[in-house]
């Protein structure tokens, strides 16, 4: 289905699997935004890395009951890539300030595992800290979204959704040619 | 063009029949939190425990020390913001200041066991907005008179 939208834009709706899921996407600004409604998170196994019993406590609870089907948790780096060799997860969510090893290592290692393909596993930085340079460093080192605590239940959902839609790890794990074959 | 190696992206993936409306999720998310926030009374006295036992020890201790010491004060702000314990934010926040951003000597130490006991008397709960508003305005002040770090060219 597709209509004409401003600015020479091309939107166009596309029902994924009879409108379990509706995205929107404007293709001619040259981005696609996608608004899901509706998900079912069962299939989705997420990795919380948080050294603070409170906060990965918290967090794992609220993505439990968004119905994510396996919520798993380490205290810290090396728990976490322990946790990833034994079952890579979906996404991940990490603190940023641990001790000894800090969310923003843990990501740089992770970004370099090209060969088991877990370097393109959405990683979501959460911190207490939002300076610029903080967001900015974060995001360039490979995160794809940033969470400032405090954050609400709708803030974690909107980010856990932004990198779902975002998920290239599909088109990542082969080569350029079959990029484009799937594209 | 054969799409045999191609795995389901995120978005095929959560898109399945029993998809749920994100709204009511988020409601089941809001409840969840609360039954974890009961816990933060437990947490905030293990933490406060270990910032206590840890604060004499930073005078003359290597910097890792003072890192795992700053880690866990990062922590308390972030999770007590969680739980709306805002009071917790200002003296933290003064606490985080000073050791990032200040020398790491014995007076400094002296300044981070003031705010270590102004966080022990928070957590009572008994304290108002105006009081926390003055301990805050005097730890800043304290901060103050510490010498800040020499800024490195690099």
């Amino acid at each position: 289905m597709g209509a004409q939208g401003g600015l020479g834009a091309c939107l166009s709706v596309v029902c994924n699997r009879a409108s379990w899921c509706v995205r929107v996407s404007c293709t001619g600004l040259g981005r696609e935004m996608t608004a899901v409604t509706k998900a079912d998170f069962s299939p989705l196994t997420i990795l919380v890395i948080d050294d603070s019993p409170f906060m990965q406590r918290l967090l794992a609870e609220m993505l439990a009951s968004f119905g994510v089907g396996k919520v798993l948790t380490a205290a810290g780096a090396e728990e976490a890539f322990q946790r990833m060799e034994a079952r890579a997860p979906d996404v991940i969510f990490c603190d940023w300030q641990m001790y000894p090893v800090d969310g923003l290592a843990v990501l740089r290692r992770l970004r370099q595992m090209t060969q088991s393909g877990l370097a393109y596993i959405p990683f979501v930085m959460v911190t207490g800290h939002n300076a610029n340079e903080d967001v900015t460093l974060a995001l360039g080192e490979g995160a794809d979204s940033y969470i400032v605590k405090p954050f609400s239940c709708e803030t974690l959902m909107t980010h856990l959704i932004k990198v779902i839609v975002q998920d290239k790890g599909h088109l990542a794990e082969q080569t350029p040619k079959e990029m484009w074959a799937v594209e | 063009m054969s799409n045999a190696k191609r795995r389901p992206s995120l978005l095929e993936k959560i898109s399945g029949p029993k998809a749920v409306p994100l709204a009511a999720l988020v409601r089941r998310g809001e409840e969840a939190a609360e039954r974890v926030q009961e816990s933060f009374g437990d947490f905030l006295t293990e933490r406060i425990r270990e910032l206590t036992d840890a604060r004499y020890r930073l005078a003359g201790a290597p910097d890792a020390a003072w890192d795992q010491f700053y880690a866990l004060v990062v922590d308390l702000r972030g999770s007590a913001a969680m739980v709306s314990r805002q009071g917790f934010g200002e003296v933290c926040r003064s606490l985080e200041t000073l050791i990032k951003e200040h020398i790491r000597d014995s007076r400094s130490a002296a300044v981070v066991a003031s705010h270590v006991d102004a966080l022990v008397l928070l957590s009572s709960g008994r304290e108002g907005e105006a009081a926390v508003q003055r301990l805050a305005g005097e730890l800043a002040q304290a901060v103050a008179r510490i010498p800040r770090k020499a800024l490195r060219p690099d």
